[in-house]
């Protein structure tokens, strides 16, 4: 599609503008409540537009605020070089965004909340929808909630995942903590060009 | 729907009045989905269609005192139902069907008006995807557009953690030497009084944790007691101590004298951890410095002394098995014990992954066991989860390598041009956690082609640096 430059003051934050900022998404994907805004918020520099509700449907749920369409961060590397966060919206009746919002991603950052009824199921689930997307590019798995809940533990998400013949790093993280979500990320890049230099 | 014969010219679209996350999605849409059916221009006087978002008041006002006058068709995005003359309401959230159809609605009536929407270019209409849109053109709950600052982390208390099963207040105590039965153990954390309001209050253990995992961090940006050089200078001994300061040998040279035997702490910890695990009950670990509470069910060790504290290393040096080193389930006695301790200490309640992964370090300080032949190829089966680890010099790099392709460890520390003494650290404690695969063949491979090649390294290393510097 053709790029423009938009001329609102924030527009570059959407899109930065030009072709080359397309793969420069990294997506943020797993089920309601298992802290994909928290964790966009955690890292991005800039304030994350997100489009939480507090809508009565959720009324029942287990969270107060819930993202119905996506969530935006970035981080800013200089004027021109930007990496775009987006997280998905939990709910799954948006999947039909997911096949949009991948296109031209880094990899993908899936959290499984700990505290659900059934996280293999979370995790067979999110992998099985961005099957493709995982085989091309990387997945790394953050499980959050342990903090108040340590069951499963992190060793039963590695057997899970070998069962799914998925090879990817899972880290026990707290979507609130920058640096669980920054040792997240790097492992992410590391596992797609090992023996990357830090420059 | 747009029929897959159909060829139409794109409808060209503006985006400045979309309101922000409305652009994010038309973004997407049009990459992909919707790239033949609309077009971007830069203003909407170029626009064959206004598009707006009727939620945003200055776009409201431009509309009504502007674009409205120009006669051409609109698309409004609202939230709540607009009837507008030649205009289409979108409802928000907006979905890939009621784009299409409002595109096919106004395509139809640009041509009925004789008007091309984009007179210099025929394209061909994206095929009919099925996508699993189930959502239709209906109204949906308010949606807030929120630009949001982080926030401050609330004071968290401690979690009441759900360490074991329930105790049976009824069941006979367990002597050293009884038989192991069903006997559960229960622990409950009790919210510390005198906790501090941040987030590493959620457990304690996560304070040490956090100090050493974020190491490299912390070398840029030291805690404000701490200068930059005393907080280098702990970090650089601590590292010593993890991993040694032993110089790299030839991958040819005789390795009799260079292995180092498992201490005698950590064989005991390592046995008192199979126990636990076989009968899924907590064991007490006993020496004469420190009694060490293995707690399966919860994965957890429950030690007095500080493992990230020099105290530990003069505990794991100073066990022998002269001293101490015997274990035995809990009784149900020690399991009230160990309640109170924990009540009063949450602190000392490690992660067994972390527990024994510094453990390892400390018993070894950069040499291997036995056990592990630094030449043979082995691969990584599983990373560790380094964010609840004590980080030690390119731990992510070795992980990273070691698990895309299998190799000798002498050939892993080539490859990255680092030290050996940090790749055998590696090696010996996720050798520790049960992560090494002697075995290669059996190792999960990726399907695709490793990317590496094309990966954008530049990129990823200005990101990296980033992010390792906060
Ligand atoms: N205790 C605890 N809370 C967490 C952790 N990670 C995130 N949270 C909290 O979980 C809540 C939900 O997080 P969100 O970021 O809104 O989750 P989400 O994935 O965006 O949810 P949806 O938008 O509904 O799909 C927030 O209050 C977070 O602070 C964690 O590791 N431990
Ligand atoms: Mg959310």
């Amino acid at each position: 599609m053709p790029h423009e430059v938009y001329s609102h003051a924030y527009s570059n934050d959407w899109w930065g503008g030009d072709m080359s900022t397309e793969n420069r998404k990294i997506i943020f994907t797993g089920p309601v409540g298992a802290g994909k805004t928290t964790a966009i918020r955690s890292i991005s520099d800039i304030e994350i537009v997100t489009t939480d509700e507090q809508a009565s449907d959720m009324a029942k749920a287990r969270k107060p605020a819930t993202t119905v369409a996506m969530d935006y961060g970035m981080i800013k590397l200089s004027e021109n070089e930007r990496v775009h966060l987006y997280g998905t919206p939990g709910q799954e009746r948006f999947n039909f965004m997911w096949d949009i919002l991948t296109e031209g991603g880094i990899g993908l950052v899936l959290l499984i909340d700990n505290s659900r009824k059934d996280p293999q199921q979370d995790l067979k689930f999110y992998t099985q929808a961005f099957k493709k997307f995982i085989e091309a590019q990387q997945l790394v798995v953050g499980i959050t909630r342990m903090d108040t809940h340590r069951v499963p533990n992190v060793n039963d998400y590695r057997q899970w995942l070998d069962q799914l013949k998925i090879k990817a790093p899972v880290f026990e993280i707290d979507a609130r903590k920058r640096d669980d979500v920054s040792l997240l990320i790097q492992a992410m890049l590391m596992s797609l060009a090992p023996g990357a230099e830090i420059l | 729907m747009i029929e897959n014969s159909k060829q139409n010219n794109p409808l060209n679209v503006c985006l400045d009045d979309a309101g922000t996350h409305n652009k994010a999605i038309l973004d997407f849409f049009f990459a992909k989905l919707g790239q033949n059916v609309f077009r971007c221009v830069d203003s909407q006087e170029k626009a064959s269609v206004v598009l707006i978002d009727y939620d945003f008041p200055p776009a409201r006002q431009k509309y009504e005192e502007e674009y409205q006058q120009w006669g051409k068709p609109a698309l409004v995005l609202s939230i709540s139902e607009v009837s507008l003359e030649n205009a289409i309401w979108l409802a928000k959230p907006l979905t890939s069907r009621s784009l299409l159809d409002a595109a096919e609605t106004l395509q139809k009536q640009l041509a009925n008006s004789g008007v091309e929407p984009n007179a210099d270019e025929t394209a061909e209409l994206y095929p009919p995807t099925d996508l699993g849109l189930t959502e239709s053109n209906q109204l949906h709950p308010p949606v807030q557009t929120t630009r949001q600052r982080p926030p401050e982390i609330a004071s968290l208390g401690a979690a009441a953690i759900p360490l074991v099963k329930k105790v049976d207040e009824d069941s006979p105590d367990l002597a050293d030497d009884e038989p192991l039965n069903d006997t559960a153990v229960t622990v409950e954390v009790e919210k510390e009084e005198d906790k501090q309001p941040d987030l590493s209050t959620n457990l304690d253990t996560e304070t040490h944790e956090n100090k050493q995992t974020s190491a490299e961090t912390k070398d840029i940006e030291p805690t404000p007691e701490i200068s930059e050089e005393a907080s280098k200078s702990i970090n650089e001994s601590r590292t010593i101590m993890l991993c040694g300061d032993k110089p790299d040998i030839a991958a040819n040279s005789d390795l009799k004298d260079f292995y180092t035997d498992d201490s005698f702490f950590l064989s005991s910890l390592k046995d008192a951890i199979r126990l636990a695990r076989q009968c899924q009950q907590g064991v007490l670990l006993n020496f004469p410095k420190a009694r060490i509470y293995v707690l399966p069910e919860i994965h957890r060790v429950f030690c007095g002394i500080n493992i990230y504290e020099d105290e530990f290393l003069d505990l794991i040096k100073s066990c022998t098995i002269s001293e101490g080193g015997k274990m035995h389930i809990l009784s149900t006695q020690e399991i009230h014990e160990l309640n109170d301790m924990i009540s009063q200490q949450a602190s000392a309640l490690y992660d067994m992954e972390a527990f024994v992964w510094t453990s390892t370090l400390l018993s070894a300080q950069g040499g291997l066991p036995r056990t592990l032949d630094p030449k043979k190829v082995v691969g990584l089966k599983h990373w560790p989860s380094l964010t609840r680890l004590e980080n030690f010099p390119h731990a992510m790099p070795i992980a990273a390598q070691w698990s895309s392709t299998s190799m000798n460890a002498f050939d892993v520390a080539k490859s990255l041009n680092i030290p050996q003494r940090y790749v055998f650290s590696f090696y010996n404690a996720t050798n520790s956690l049960g992560l090494i695969e002697q075995d290669p063949e059996k190792l999960i491979t990726k399907k695709s082609v490793p990317r590496s090649k094309d990966a954008p390294r530049g990129l990823f290393s200005r990101l990296l640096k980033r992010l390792v510097g906060g």
